[in-house]
């Protein structure tokens, strides 16, 4: 059995092997992946919505804005039908520092500031994944008047909210217009999950869906 | 582009959404919304009912780690709002409190002293003069353990308590020994034998029950309607709550149970207030379900009642035949005329 897992690893080697050295010898007129990389920068705009999962379903609403800087960028070059009609997957890695709130009625709003990580994925055809670490922080401010009993007795309105570490990751996909470089806009939508801390030492769990827009700066590098 | 257009005319119109403002009440009513600030911890206050009264019910929650943001869903309320305000509050550790409490401030002497903001809170910022507690089970023991101060008296007119959990250490050995009855009548009847064999073992494997075994215990209590007997009668009515975070209440409900100590242990196996009862002298509506078996009537209600020192007690073991441990729910249109009653006669 072991043998045989050998001949079959040692298989796939090769034929990757093969395969490379043919793109190489054969299209040494094409373009290299690292010569089609250009610049991009992302601002997007999403709408958030923090779904606890009662009946009804109640969801909070929020906005996030964040701006994309690749850090990271690795294309791949697929052919085509014929070897000049070249097919493009863009593979990138981002900063994405984000700011954004969560407004919930008569509970909290939540300010949060998330500088992300985030992989993003474009296929040839424009459509795009993105997969993100989020660590940052979160500032719940309460969302009522507050007061606070004073020494001498008579209350007094005050302003107080929490600090919380904000914790997670979100997976999006969406089109992405700019791809054939005549609209600089994609659309995405996508769910995530993070953990707020601390609320009596524990972690509060959130789940949310966004919906959003993207502006995209690209410029073919000189 | 013009798919463009619209996701961010979709976008807006969520925001604008998000930022709609809560329904204004009808007419003479008030439902405003605060929190009240102790220390690091936010307790939630709503404050609800006739604007035009002077008069407070500051509602004290049962649990431990229960929710007055819900109880307003209670027919019961309706009826006393169109008189008085209430007071809705979550207690420390609980419900959709806000803060990130140690188990050393879940005390209940730290728990009267957020009652005690309450009160003051109710009385200045409410606007009410006369002030009422209506303390259900924990609560109703929690509002006990708060009249013992005799200032804190000073600064009522009444309390209204509801199988007040003033004995916890031995009401649960009570209701262990309830509930050890009803499981020997279920296997005399050949009614899921086995299930309450193992309810028997249980109990005889768990002779004493701490905040581990009491969801267990509940569990069995709600299979022989020990907590609510009279389900029919309950009627419930749409309100709003807070836009809190249901991860929260869930963990608050844990927290809270596990977590509360009297004297610096459980509350579960150390709570009994019975020798300092005597210091109570306000008056006081006793309620009582004669089914029951939390905190079984027929052990705790007459001892309470001869603990006390109220200069009018009122207390009637004829009337709530049909409620278990939460009579105001379960025969609630009686309720709602005894509390009516007792507050008019003391405001």
């Amino acid at each position: 059995m072991n043998t045989f897992r050998i001949y079959i690893g040692f298989l796939i080697g090769f034929i990757f092997y093969l395969n490379a050295s043919a793109q190489e010898s054969r299209y040494k007129d094409l373009i290299k992946p690292e010569g089609i990389s250009s610049k991009k920068y992302i601002v997007s705009m999403s709408g958030l919505g923090d779904i606890e999962f009662l009946k009804p379903v109640n969801i909070n609403l929020g906005m996030s804005f964040s701006a994309g800087f690749r850090v990271l960028s690795k294309p791949k070059l697929n052919s085509g039908k014929s070897v000049y009609s070249s097919k493009v997957v863009e593979r990138e890695l981002y900063i994405k520092p984000t700011f954004g709130y969560i407004y919930r009625k008569r509970y909290n709003t939540g300010l949060f500031f998330i500088p992300s990580l985030a992989y993003r994925h474009t296929f040839y055809k424009a459509f795009f994944t993105e997969v993100s670490i989020d660590v940052g922080y979160l500032y719940t401010k309460l969302n009522a008047p507050t007061y606070e009993r004073q020494p001498d007795g008579t209350f007094k309105k005050v302003s107080f909210g929490y600090h919380n570490i904000m914790v997670g990751g979100k997976i999006l996909a969406g089109y992405d217009f700019s791809k054939n470089m005549k609209t600089p806009i994609a659309i995405q939508f996508g769910t995530g999950i993070f953990y707020r801390y601390p609320s009596n030492q524990k972690w509060i769990r959130h789940i949310y869906a966004e919906l959003g827009i993207s502006y995209i700066f690209r410029k073919i590098k000189e | 582009m013009k798919t463009v257009h619209k996701i961010i005319v979709l976008l807006a119109a969520i925001l604008l959404y998000g930022c709609s403002p809560d329904p204004k009440p009808n007419g003479d009513q008030v439902d405003n919304y605060y929190f009240v600030k102790v220390g690091d911890v936010a307790l939630p206050v709503r404050v609800c009912g006739n604007i035009n009264s002077d008069i407070a019910v500051v509602f004290v929650h049962g649990g431990p780690g229960g929710s007055a943001q819900t109880e307003r869903a209670n027919v019961y309320w309706k009826e006393i709002e169109k008189y008085y305000k209430v007071i809705y509050w979550d207690q420390r550790g609980s419900g959709l409190t806000q803060g990130n409490v140690t188990s050393s401030q879940m005390t209940i002497e730290q728990f009267s002293e957020d009652l005690d903001n309450i009160v003051d809170f109710t009385k200045q910022i409410a606007k009410a003069k006369s002030i009422f507690l209506h303390g259900v089970s924990w609560g109703g023991g929690l509002s006990a353990y708060y009249l013992l101060d005799t200032n804190h008296q000073n600064k009522l007119k009444g309390a209204i308590l509801e199988a007040p959990a003033y004995d916890i250490k031995n009401g649960l050995q009570f209701s262990k020994q309830w509930m050890l009855g009803k499981a020997d009548s279920m296997i005399a009847l050949n009614s899921n034998i086995a299930y309450w064999q193992n309810c028997k073992l249980f109990y005889a494997q768990n002779p004493v029950i701490s905040s581990k075994e009491f969801k267990q215990h509940q569990a069995y209590l709600n299979q022989v309607k020990g907590i609510v007997f009279n389900s029919t009668n309950l009627q419930s009515q749409t309100v709003s709550v807070p836009k809190g975070e249901l991860a929260l209440v869930y963990n608050n409900a844990e927290f809270a149970p596990a977590t509360l100590s009297y004297e610096g242990q459980s509350i579960f196996t150390h709570l009994d207030l019975t020798s300092k009862l005597n210091t109570v002298r306000l008056p006081l509506l006793l309620v009582w379900g004669a089914q029951d078996g939390l905190l079984p009537r027929e052990d705790l209600a007459q001892k309470f009642v001869q603990s006390v020192s109220s200069v009018d007690l009122l207390y009637d073991d004829n009337k709530y035949q049909f409620s278990a441990h939460i009579p105001h729910a379960e025969e609630w249109q009686q309720f709602d005329l005894d509390a009516k009653a007792f507050i008019e006669s003391h405001k």
